[in-house]
């Protein structure tokens, strides 16, 4: 289930925006609600790069 | 959660060090989850720091995975500092061993880490096809 995030995360990094910010934002959600706070905090620190 | 990960790495730290000189494999495994640990933190002086120290650890190790695995931690720790150029030189000197590597875990973090340099480094139609790797990994 990590792996698969990790692969989101990437490609949620390389999207383009708006849908960059909007693939993020449901990473970090779908994350934090499995208990995944590593991942959802990174997908919010690459949000916030943008 | 950020209770959970400093009390981790509270536990981790004193446990690097008794395992430094016993079990140097076990000691550099370590290392790269409290260097992970450290980089979600934003830490990221110190998490490039353990991530050195895997390296070291593992230097002459016959576990070729988890040198590329701390291989691949760098390169990771260079991509979210920014440093381009520090990340493709890392990844290109492992690209041929990640290749030869049998191990679930070493390809698919290569493949992701592939993916992220091609869309990272080159633009256009080489991010598009990043994003195509991205979903073949998913998929």
């Amino acid at each position: 289930m990590i792996d698969a995030f990790e692969a989101r995360l990437a490609a949620g990094e390389l999207a383009r925006p708006p849908e960059r910010s909007a693939k993020l934002e449901e990473i970090a959600r779908e994350a934090r609600r499995l208990g995944l706070e590593r991942i959802a905090r990174r997908a919010e620190e690459i949000r916030r790069e943008a | 959660m950020e209770g959970r990960s400093a009390r981790a790495v509270e536990r981790l730290k004193p446990l690097l060090v008794q395992e430094e000189q016993r079990n140097p494999t076990f000691a550099a495994q370590i290392a790269m989850e409290l260097s992970d640990l450290r980089q979600a933190e934003g830490a990221a002086g110190e998490a490039l720091a353990l991530a050195r120290r895997a390296e070291k650890l593992l230097a002459g190790s016959e576990r070729r995975d988890l040198i590329i695995l701390g291989q691949l931690q760098l390169v990771k720790l260079h991509l979210a500092q920014k440093d381009f150029a520090a990340a493709d030189e890392r990844f290109e000197a492992i690209r041929e061993r990640t290749t030869q590597s049998g191990d679930y875990v070493v390809t698919l973090a290569t493949g992701i880490t592939a993916a992220r340099l091609k869309g990272l480094l080159a633009g256009g139609r080489q991010r598009a096809e990043a994003l195509d790797d991205l979903d073949r990994i998913r998929a």
